[in-house]
């Protein structure tokens, strides 16, 4: 018996999928500081999110935490810090117009779920930030000015 | 703990957030949010899912 296999044309492939994390219960919300547009708003929406790997990768797992970064004095480099919201439930939403600007939505419900103390300083970590070409959008003037002026900095420590 | 302990992200600094999109959707990548940072030739950061990549890169670490 030879089994065939078959790959499904999927004509939205090319477009990301939007996952939208928000609070489960209606009555909670977060406020958001930021310029006259956010500034002191409410809001169930903790954050959004673009997902553009293989169709078959993209899905939002059950227990992630949401986490938040601060940047570490001069340096290109951040801690990440999580929050206590953990998704605990999913919505799926595909799109019926012809011309979608996703290839499909996903909400992905939270709840506060506190860490402890000690599992709190395990999930802390720090990581470096990488710069290339692509940090420039592709203008290489630009990343060579950018590394000429770190040779200069180096330089002038030394 | 639930399944959280260490979530690895990718960082990038750009100079236009719509660069974080473009970087994506480039290497089909998930971009979990996008943040400030206090370069001032480089002020936005991609966070993206998945381990750091080091294909050309320069670590600014001073």
């Amino acid at each position: 018996m030879t089994t065939d296999t078959y790959e499904v044309y999927d004509h939205l492939a090319d477009r990301e999928t939007l996952i939208i994390y928000m609070t489960k219960q209606e009555g909670e919300s977060v406020t958001i500081d930021g310029d006259l547009l956010t500034n002191g708003r409410c809001s169930r929406i903790l954050q959004d999110s673009y997902d553009f790997r293989p169709v078959h990768k993209r899905q939002v797992k059950i227990g992630e935490r949401l986490t938040v970064s601060t940047s570490m004095k001069g340096k290109l480099a951040a801690r990440t810090i999580p929050t206590d919201w953990v998704v605990t439930s999913t919505e799926i939403y595909e799109p019926t117009l012809n011309i979608p600007g996703f290839r499909e939505i996903i909400i992905a419900y939270c709840e506060q779920l506190p860490l402890s103390l000690e599992e709190f300083r395990k999930a802390i970590y720090d990581s470096k930030t990488t710069v290339t070409l692509d940090s420039f959008g592709g203008d290489e003037q630009a990343y060579q000015k950018y590394l000429e002026s770190l040779r200069t900095t180096a330089n002038a420590k030394s | 703990m639930t399944e959280e302990a260490k979530q690895e992200e990718n960082r990038h600094a750009v100079t236009e957030p719509d660069l974080c999109r473009k970087m994506a959707r480039k290497y089909d990548w998930r971009l979990k949010r996008i943040e400030r940072t206090p370069i001032r030739d480089l002020p936005y950061e991609c966070v993206f899912e998945g381990e750091q990549t080091s294909f050309e890169d320069i670590n600014y670490d001073n």
